[in-house]
């Protein structure tokens, strides 16, 4: 597979099909595929509607073009990009590590910290539903930061270069993006088909939505050691 | 919810903290030397392809140049650039992140993209890479 995709990125004259190849072996790398995991959990987590599913899958991948076009951007604008890329790749998997295990303590309950002041803000943000949208994309802003080692080179050794070359490449990151998301939104949007399936049974399983929220941040904590013991230990 | 917001808002907002508080390293002259050197830089965290560049280009190396590896005209380093030896050795090339690198005294040819895209499915690539690289460099 892996093969293929290197020969489009050699043989391609147009731009866009190489980050598009650049984009799907980042996808398919086992290297990001426990953020992946994660990220099928959490656009899932409104698992009883499917189309919700499918838009917060856009939304996560929306997240995702957003952080890398403005990395690209920062790029082209005169930051170093040597500098620049080696920051990332030092820290990038150092903090998602740390960062899912807490987001998953928190989903669990386990902590519960209140900020003083914000509590009056951030009612008015848990009663409107798109700031339930909002969390797909806060979730693709991150995860496109967690750089693995593979994926660094692929977007700043390959991708970025083609990109800041002039400023018509300035679109490629989106089409990166959509490549590294494209199996998170088929994943999940399969997983909500394969649930609604199930139909009368699922109905009648009230409590099924909050066990499933359980899962996912449980699962969040269990990639989150992962990380851990990747770079850490 | 809204903490889990928070926690992901804050942690965007990390790399934009930290990239402004590091500061500037000038880049020091390159190594002068008469051999070609050849560096795999990386950090401790490594993936599968990291560990399959390292390994194919020093195997690479070692057999297309079995002679000079001897006599140290030519030379593989792999290079923990999170440890302070390694760290000194990136400084000195001007390398911050992931690279596979060769370097004859002033000369510095980065190959990583390379490394990566050929290490693991079409290892000779790889190879023919190194040599008509190592060899431009001798002849510089």
């Amino acid at each position: 597979m892996n093969e293929f995709f290197t020969n489009i990125l050699e043989n391609s004259s147009m731009p866009w099909l190489s980050a598009l190849a650049l984009g799907l072996m980042t996808a398919i790398s086992p290297c990001p595929l426990a953020t992946n995991i994660t990220a099928i959990g959490f656009i899932s987590k409104d698992i009883k509607d499917r189309n919700r599913v499918f838009i917060n899958g856009l939304l996560y991948t929306l997240g995702r073009a957003i952080t890398y076009t403005g990395l690209a951007l920062i790029i082209f604008f005169g930051a170093d990009q040597f500098k620049f890329s080696g920051f990332f790749q030092r820290y990038g998997e150092k903090f998602i590590g740390p960062l899912l295990i807490i987001i998953g303590l928190f989903m669990l309950d386990v902590i519960k910290i209140k900020f003083p002041g914000m509590s009056q803000l951030t009612a008015k943000m848990q009663n409107k539903t798109r700031w339930g949208y909002f969390d797909a994309i806060l979730l693709g802003l991150v995860f496109a930061l967690a750089f693995c080692p593979y994926s660094g080179v692929l977007y700043f050794g390959m991708l970025v270069p083609m990109t800041v070359a002039s400023a018509s490449g300035l679109y490629l990151p989106a089409i990166f993006a959509l490549a590294t998301g494209i199996p998170v939104i088929v994943f999940a949007w399969v997983l909500a088909y394969a649930v609604s399936g199930i139909g009368g049974v699922y109905q009648k399983v009230k409590s099924f939505e909050l066990w499933f929220r359980r899962i996912i941040a449980v699962l969040f904590i269990l990639v989150g050691i992962y990380y851990m013991i990747r770079v850490y230990f | 919810m809204r903490t889990i917001r928070f926690i992901l808002a804050f942690a965007l907002l990390l790399p934009v903290i930290a990239c402004n508080a590091q500061t500037t390293r000038k880049a020091s002259n390159a190594v002068t030397s008469g051999k070609v050197e050849a560096y795999y830089f990386h950090f401790n965290a490594r993936c599968m392809t990291c560990k399959t560049v390292e390994a194919q280009a020093k195997a690479d190396i070692e057999s297309l140049y079995p002679e000079l590896v001897k006599t140290g005209k030519v030379s593989f380093k792999a290079v923990n650039l999170d440890e302070a030896e390694g760290k000194a050795i990136g400084d000195k090339l001007g390398v911050n992140g992931q690279t596979l690198l060769l370097v004859r005294g002033e000369q510095k040819i980065n190959i990583t993209n390379e490394g990566f895209m050929y290490a693991v499915s079409q290892p000779d690539k790889l190879k023919a890479v190194i040599k008509e690289k190592v060899d431009g460099l001798f002849k510089m």
